[in-house]
């Protein structure tokens, strides 16, 4: 059972994190302006409710898989050292 | 943000505080909307009321003795335009005529409602009625309505999407006084 997680982790990098992370708050904000602005102009409640569902599907769509965009800075680890076992 | 499930769930909190803005940002348009559309001055006509008085025995005319309620009715014209209450937030508007009289003691008024209406289209909010009769019999919680002044007004009460309730009243009230009962007390 523990095979699970880690099928469906598909992890990003560290600074892929903080890309992802950033990118998330300026979609949905200034999705969010937006949406006001549409529904203001058109002046219907509902296209307001509209718009921000396309903003939440585009964000999803942008941030939740991982994209080589979030994985270009791997972790690069050190080799690990050769150990001789004195006898 | 590490795995996929973390995006997720960082994605649609986010969401949630975004929606959360956008209905304070909506809530500020329509209420400053209402404001520069002077929907809070609003003028209407009210003429050729005519009201009539019974004394009513049944329990649903607020009778609770043989002595009887004095119930008033009434028969009136208006004449408004409330299409300024409609915005992008008005899901619908309820307007309703009441009359507005001193109460027993002298600080205190009362108020009732004789007739209303749902408006949910706003075609319909030019209204002009002719000789429309009152929905309610109204009744005092006192045996009588002694034949005082009172004051006839529209008012309106707008149900937005989101946000809150907002009510006003229109300008242009009528003063009337409540008629003799027409059927002699028993």
């Amino acid at each position: 059972m523990d095979a699970l997680p880690d099928l469906i982790e598909f992890p990003i990098d560290f600074v892929g994190q903080r890309k992802a992370n950033r990118l998330t708050n300026l979609l949905l904000f200034s999705g969010a302006a937006l949406s006001v602005l549409v529904g203001f102009v058109s002046q219907s409640f509902i296209n307001t409710i509209y718009a921000f569902a396309g903003v939440f599907v585009l964000t999803l769509v942008a941030i939740v898989p991982a994209w080589p965009y979030f994985n270009k800075n791997p972790v690069v680890w050190l080799k690990p050292k050769k150990i001789e076992i004195l006898l | 943000m590490f795995s996929l499930l973390q995006r997720g769930q960082q994605v649609s909190n986010q969401a949630i505080s975004a929606l959360s803005y956008i209905a304070f940002a909506i809530i500020a348009l329509f209420l400053a909307q209402l404001h520069f559309d002077n929907a809070y001055n609003l003028p209407s006509q009210i003429a050729n009321i005519e009201t009539s008085t019974n004394i009513r025995y049944s329990y649903s005319a607020g009778s609770t003795s043989a002595k009887g309620k004095e119930n008033s009715k009434i028969k009136f014209d208006i004449d408004t335009d409330l299409s300024s209450l409609f915005n992008w937030n008005t899901k619908q508007v309820f307007v309703y005529l009441t009359a507005t009289y001193p109460g027993k003691s002298p600080e205190s008024s009362n108020r009732v409602t004789y007739w209303d209406k749902i408006i949910t289209d706003p075609k319909d909010a030019k209204l002009s009625l002719k000789s429309v009769r009152g929905k309610y019999s109204v009744y005092d919680r006192e045996f009588s309505f002694r034949e005082r002044n009172a004051t006839l007004a529209l008012e309106w009460n707008i149900q937005p999407w989101i946000g809150p309730l907002v009510f006003g009243t229109l300008e242009g009230g009528q003063g009337f006084s409540f008629s003799k009962p027409e059927k002699p007390r028993k």
